[in-house]
């Protein structure tokens, strides 16, 4: 019954985004105000609809009915509840089904946050969402309904969900990083509404502006999560494979980035509007592009989704509609605008601009080396492009990009005098290049790189520093100081900081992480960089769905103990699956302990 | 009664497989600290290739077992990283170098990004020194 009237739900959603997708529109070209009003009741009835039809799901998850095919093929009896509530978007179609409940959650905002937009663009731009989350439901429902009974011959049990996906990590993992995708919709949606209407200004990068942040957030978490999670579930402590898979979430992250820069820019100079406009389309149909690439199973990925090519082909078909008509739409109306360099060479825009340039390029460098396996095979030609070449190729664009980076958020609007800035510059330069080679000196081995990179990390941070104190620098007191900043310059410098960090973390991890096999027994030590590993002992474990075996090592520095890591190895009974669990303790900054076995 | 056996099958299947997978974990120790680097780097640069895309440090799979015992011997045995590499790519073809060889065949894909990089670059300043107009206040 809950099968069914869920299926029944996701119809009425199909056709409720068709009605979205033409009456707000149709209303705001013909000016019949009565069709504009059904905007924000559709929406809410398309929201409601697919929440109905994922509960219906949530519910078949949870009371373990396995005539439904993708319950049986995801779940178990003898899985825990709250895995069965994340099996619901463990695989293929229940992962769509979420991803298509997030875009309509994103319309309810829009309609709701959005209703100081002018009447028309309003029902324009929920009408161009609408169209988007049509094309979505029409792949859940003709390709991969979830829904689908196994009727007569149903099996007693389910196989398991993917051991792997047993995880607290990848419960919130893959709603955040959707959050962030069909994010980039909602800035999409505005540019294709002011490219219609003709009118794209300061105003329109004003609303996009936080919807942007917004999504570009969810996205940035969302990454995040999920390299957290490699690092602890996948072993060996990598976090980052490029993999086609990430790949695919790093794209429009890359392009997003460019695109919140050149917001800023329109927003307060009211310049670069068609370049934005190209921004915002592009990072939402990189998107699209990267559900392509991963759902369709032309590119080999550890993650991949089931290999369907009638799913490849019903997405290729409608990315190339929807980014067929943007670029039509965007050629045919931008083309007018003719716009002027009214900034010179040391200036915020410049630099902004030249941000941009450097996301594109890397944007393009991490799509093209992504897909050359692709264009190779066509001409017979099997090869890889791993790890090894983007982590050789990846940091030119990024070395110029930090670069700019530590000078570009110091500088005006439009002019500013590079005399003004040349000795604190240079001062910070001498400061962060000093302050690296101490902390490499102090690492004990020279590694070109991590100077670099740690140089770079400082010269990031401290011209953020010294930007605040510029910016603060006619309050008295330090309580007047931080509370004087405006909630953009605290975003900004977190932002940027956020990169210092990353940095740093990326250069030293990369560099000074130890790694050994050995050969232990219970009751034995070994001195690993510093750290004493001791095996404390080794115990078999049983609980609902897996048994295995459990070593505890009690990790010492200088004698003092730190604290207990417990790798398991489990066997799922249902799945007949190994899996390896690694725990492993952060100690501060750089050296990271990991234990695999 | 037959719950009782199935669990026993299970157990007893369980334990057999854990013994096999014990023993196939080798522990590969090295006396010189930059030949255990090299055995790490050439892991992590060699794809498993009957896995989905991981290399061999990653892989726990019997193949990619058997090759890391190969590059540890060869490592022992004096090859040079090339040497091993060379071999490598003979029996299994190009796929399983996840660094695609610096050839001439793959030239473009090595200097691809650099060409994109500089075409941006070049393409920016040229419109900007077109589009330039600053009246100087």
């Amino acid at each position: 019954m809950h099968a069914e009237f869920g299926n029944y739900l996701l119809v009425l959603a199909f056709i409720l985004s068709i009605c979205l997708s033409v009456f707000p529109l149709y209303g705001a070209f013909t000016k019949n105000m009565s069709l504009v009003y059904t905007t924000k009741p559709l929406v809410i009835l398309f929201f409601l609809s697919l929440l109905g039809s994922f509960i219906c799901l949530a519910y078949a998850f949870f009371i373990d009915d396995f005539t439904i095919a993708y319950v049986a093929q995801n779940s178990n009896s003898m899985l825990p509840d709250r895995f069965k509530i994340s099996a619901v978007w463990g695989a293929h179609e229940g992962s769509f089904l979420l991803w298509v409940l997030i875009l309509s959650g994103w319309m309810l905002a829009v309609s709701f946050i959005g209703q100081s937009l002018p009447k028309y663009s309003y029902a324009r731009i929920l009408s161009v969402l609408g169209m988007i989350a049509c094309g979505f439901v029409s792949f859940l429902l003709f390709t991969s309904n979830p829904f689908e009974r196994t009727l007569p011959f149903y099996p007693i049990d389910g196989s398991d969900l993917n051991p792997l996906l047993q995880d607290f990590g990848l419960i919130i993992h893959p709603p955040l990083l959707y959050m962030g995708y069909v994010g980039f919709a909602v800035s999409f949606a505005f540019a294709i509404t002011a490219l219609i209407e003709g009118e794209w200004n300061a105003t329109w990068a004003r609303w996009t502006r936080p919807w942007t942040i917004a999504a570009w957030s969810c996205l940035t978490i969302g990454i995040m999560l999920g390299s957290w999670w490699a690092y602890y579930e996948l072993g060996w402590g990598g976090w980052w494979m490029w993999d086609p898979s990430e790949n695919a979430s790093f794209l429009p992250w890359l392009s997003g980035t460019a695109l919140m820069h050149s917001l800023a820019v329109t927003d307060k100079r009211n310049s670069f509007k068609g370049w934005t406009l190209g921004l915002a389309l592009s990072t939402f149909s990189l998107s699209l592009l990267g559900t392509f690439l991963i759902r369709s199973g032309v590119l080999t990925s550890v993650h991949a989704f089931t290999n369907d090519p009638s799913r490849g082909r019903f997405i290729l078909f409608f990315l190339g509609i929807v980014v067929g008509s943007a670029l039509l739409l965007f050629l045919f109306r931008s083309s007018k605008v003719k716009t002027k360099a009214n900034f010179s060479e040391f200036s915020k825009d410049m630099f902004l601009l030249l941000n941009n340039v450097l996301f594109i390029s890397a944007t393009f460098i991490v799509l093209f080396g992504t897909l050359y396996p692709l264009f190779a095979e066509a001409f017979g030609k099997k090869i890889s492009v791993g790890a090894p070449y983007f982590n050789a190729i990846f940091p030119i664009p990024m070395v110029l990009l930090f670069m700019l980076l530590g000078v570009g958020p110091l500088l005006n609007w439009k002019k500013h005098d590079f005399n003004k800035l040349k000795i604190p510059m240079l001062k910070i330069f001498g400061l962060a290049t000093g302050l690296s080679l101490i902390a490499v000196w102090l690492m004990g081995t020279f590694y070109l790189w991590v100077f670099v990179g740690l140089a770079l990390a400082l010269w990031v941070a401290l011209g953020a520093f010294y930007n605040l104190t510029l910016i603060t620098r006619h309050k008295k007191t330090l309580r007047d100081k931080i509370s004087g900043l405006s909630r953009s310059v605290i975003g900004m410098t977190l932002a940027h900081l956020g990169i210092v960090i990353t940095l740093s973390g990326i250069v030293l991890t990369s560099y000074y992480s130890v790694e050994k096999d050995l050969r232990m027994a219970v009751g034995e030590s070994q001195d690993i960089a510093g750290f004493r590993f001791h095996m404390k002992r080794m115990e078999n474990i049983k609980k609902d769905n897996y048994r295995g075996s459990r070593v505890t090592f009690d990790v010492y520095k200088d004698g003092v103990f730190l604290k207990s890591m417990a790798p398991e190895k489990r066997f799922y009974i249902a799945g007949r699956q190994m899996d390896d669990r690694s725990r492993y303790r952060l100690d501060f900054i750089s050296r990271s302990i990991h234990s695999t076995w | 009664m037959i719950s009782k056996i199935v669990q026993q099958i299970i157990i007893s299947s369980l334990l057999l497989f854990s013994i096999q997978v014990i023993g196939a974990i080798d522990s590969y120790e090295f006396k010189d600290p930059e030949i255990a680097k090299r055995f790490h780097t050439l892991t992590y640069e060699l794809r498993c290739p009957k896995c989905q895309n991981q290399n061999l440090a990653d892989s726990n799979s019997t193949l990619s077992m058997d090759l890391k015992q190969i590059v540890y011997e060869k490592l022992l045995a004096g090859e040079s990283d090339e040497q091993i590499l060379q071999f490598m790519k003979q029996r299994y073809g190009e796929f399983i170098l996840f660094r695609p060889e610096m050839t001439k065949s793959n030239a473009f894909l090595w200097t691809g990004p650099i060409i994109f990089l500089t075409i941006f670059l070049i393409l920016f300043f040229n419109w900007y020194r077109k589009n330039r107009m600053m009246n100087d206040e």
